[in-house]
């Protein structure tokens, strides 16, 4: 336990390092400018500069998204008792996309910029100039508050938190609802379908210091709640039965983790956009290695986030530089690769997953 | 008459319970004793895992349910849970959970939130594991069990609660003759102990071996009774339609299949 928690770290570490060094024209070493400034003192201050404003927030800002997705991810399968569950179940997706639609087409002159510099990370230091960061405030309040908003009307549908399935089938139905109003949306403002692809797709191109603070923030508080629900979790996969009669409190609990769900999904979407399976991923290959409480898979399956999320930031950059690939594209490749095998997997050893 | 309320473990008064729309329970009333072994046997349907629930208050229901003299639904939940350890049939299990993790819930009603699991807890988790054969299972995923394994690692977890009344629906599932063997010298010393032990079962040669049982039909209490007793005997023979019989072979009951009267 504590030495995969040790090598996620380290490996979280190594990542950040090597994406302080991948820019707009691929592979850049400026750890050695940065380390050394009486060599070159020009060339140590515009790496300073890039590296600090432009690389390390984003490269942090990745792992934070991540950690906050691999987490949420462990919730919603613990707390629905399926290993097919990732965080955007309750609604929170096509809600945080009805956000950003709405804001894009209230906003209309903002969104071009969006799309350009999704496709170019050059670019992206365009989003510094002062009337991109209100239209930036607005994609990230859109995008949080229709989250939010949506998982909380999931949980009127579902008349509360106490039947699992329910909540599920709620779920669903709102998240086809709000998709069929964001298409309306994007209907009536054709401009902003360019860059409502990019959210669609997911980025890390716009994570500023700011934003990367806030969602460290988040995740502390998110990882603090887990710990303390892991119990609960537990108990629950025994059966609500028998979680009931060891004395727990099911629905504040459920209420509990539903709002810790919430929190980091809305987070990291209204941050990142639709990242792709990191959350289903995440707490799959913790399991794959280790069998642990809840607690601890929580934990784990955030780290484990945070780093599937930094790797695919920093191969999206990569790549094809000096263009940049969506990083939500590469989760997808790469977990859809790896759920792929995990079903492959699954037959083979005829084990039941529990579906 | 207080020699008579202490001597129970737990009474129900007119309860009814429903599940969706369908009423399964009919105004029951029953007495089970402190300090023995109480099983509830009869035909599908009856409602008798229904009544174990209600019995445990994990159902809604309308009518009164006394746990050691104290009504159950004013109980704080954690109280409850130490003085009654409930174990279900066909719950899901964590199969991702290991072995002694699964076990170590059943000291949940005892430990303070967040605590790490005291000396107490281990040692009873221990003493679980050991009683039902699992505790060379401990280091596995319960997912990696047979049915009957499982079985007994539930059962584990349901002793190391260590309860004063413990309720088990078929506990004997999966289990094979041996094991089932097992669990009953484990329910004689358990009651030995003086706890109370309730089980839903529906092999009747088993429940025979209980001290009392309550034989159920279409969520009504057909009859209460001392297992040694005819009376008893006679009822269990009309809830099942005559289509068993009841022999004494050596000092047990044994229940057989009849052929069809006609």
């Amino acid at each position: 336990m504590s030495f995969l928690v040790g090598a996620m770290l380290l490996a979280g570490l190594a990542l950040a390092a090597l994406g302080v060094c991948v820019g707009s024209t691929g592979f850049e070493n400026l750890l050695d400018p940065l380390l050394n400034p009486q060599q070159d003192p020009a060339q140590y201050a515009m790496a300073q500069q890039i590296v600090w404003e432009i690389r390390l927030p984003r490269t942090l800002g990745a792992w934070a998204a991540g950690a906050l997705l691999g987490l949420a991810g462990a919730v919603a399968q613990g707390l629905f008792r399926n290993p097919l569950a990732d965080p955007y179940l309750l609604g929170s997706a096509s809600g945080a996309a009805l956000g950003v639609a709405l804001a894009l087409a209230a906003m209309g002159g903002g969104a071009g910029m969006l799309g350009d510099s999704m496709m170019n990370g050059g670019e992206a230091v365009n989003l510094f100039s002062s009337g991109s960061i209100l239209v930036r405030l607005g994609l990230t309040g859109g995008a949080f508050v229709g989250a939010v908003m949506a998982v909380l009307l999931t949980l009127i549908l579902s008349r509360g938190v106490q039947q699992t399935l329910r909540l599920l089938l709620a779920g669903v139905v709102v998240g086809v609802v709000l998709g069929a109003m964001t298409e309306i949306v994007l209907l009536l403002s054709r401009d902003t379908l360019q860059a409502m692809r990019a959210f669609v797709l997911g980025s890390t191109t716009f994570v500023d210091w700011t934003a990367c603070l806030l969602m460290a923030g988040v995740w502390g508080v998110c990882v603090v709640a887990a710990g303390l629900l892991g119990r609960v979790l537990d108990g629950l996969s025994l059966g609500d039965a028998t979680a009931r009669s060891l004395g727990l409190p099911l629905g504040p609990m459920r209420a509990a983790l539903v709002a810790v769900l919430a929190l980091a999904t809305g987070t990291a979407v209204a941050h990142t956009g639709l990242i792709a399976f990191v959350g289903l991923a995440a707490p799959h290959l913790v399991r794959s290695v280790i069998k642990t409480t809840h607690g601890r898979l929580m934990l784990l399956s955030s780290l484990v986030g945070g780093v599937l999320l930094m790797v695919a930031d920093t191969l999206a950059r990569w790549l094809i530089a000096p263009q940049e690939l969506p990083v939500g594209v590469l989760t997808a490749v790469l977990g859809g690769g790896y759920l792929l095998l995990l079903m492959h997997r699954n037959t083979r050893t005829a084990r039941g997953t529990g579906l | 008459m207080t020699n008579a309320i202490n001597s129970i473990a737990i009474h129900a008064e007119s309860i009814r319970a429903r599940l969706g729309n369908v009423e399964i329970l009919h105004d029951i009333s029953l007495s089970l004793p402190k300090c023995r072994w109480t099983s509830i046997v009869g035909p599908n349907g009856a409602g008798k895992s229904t009544l174990l629930k209600v019995l445990a208050n994990l159902l809604p229901y309308a009518g009164s349910v006394d746990l050691l003299g104290k009504p159950i639904h004013h109980m704080p939940g954690r109280d409850r849970a130490r003085q009654l350890a409930w174990l279900g049939q066909n719950e899901s299990a964590g199969d991702d959970l290991m072995v002694q993790d699964v076990v170590m819930l059943g000291r949940l009603p005892h430990q303070p939130w967040l605590a790490a699991p005291s000396e107490a807890d281990h040692t009873a988790v221990a003493r679980a594991l050991q009683a039902t054969q699992a505790w060379e299972w401990r280091g596995r995923a319960l997912g990696q069990l047979s049915g009957g394994e499982r079985q007994r690692v539930l059962l584990a977890r349901a002793l190391a609660v260590e309860a004063e009344v413990l309720l088990m629906d078929e506990p004997l599932a999966n289990l094979d003759p041996p094991h089932q063997a097992d669990w009953l010298a484990l329910v004689q010393a358990l009651v030995a102990q003086g706890k109370t032990v309730v089980s839903v079962l529906h092999e009747i040669s088993m429940a025979l071996h209980a001290d009392e049982m309550v034989i159920m039909r279409q969520g009504r209490v057909m009859h209460q009774g001392a297992c040694d007793m005819a009376t008893t005997h006679r009822a269990l023979e009309v809830v099942f339609d005559k289509r068993i019989a009841i022999h004494a072979l050596g000092d047990q009951w044994v229940a057989l299949p009849r052929a069809n009267p006609h």
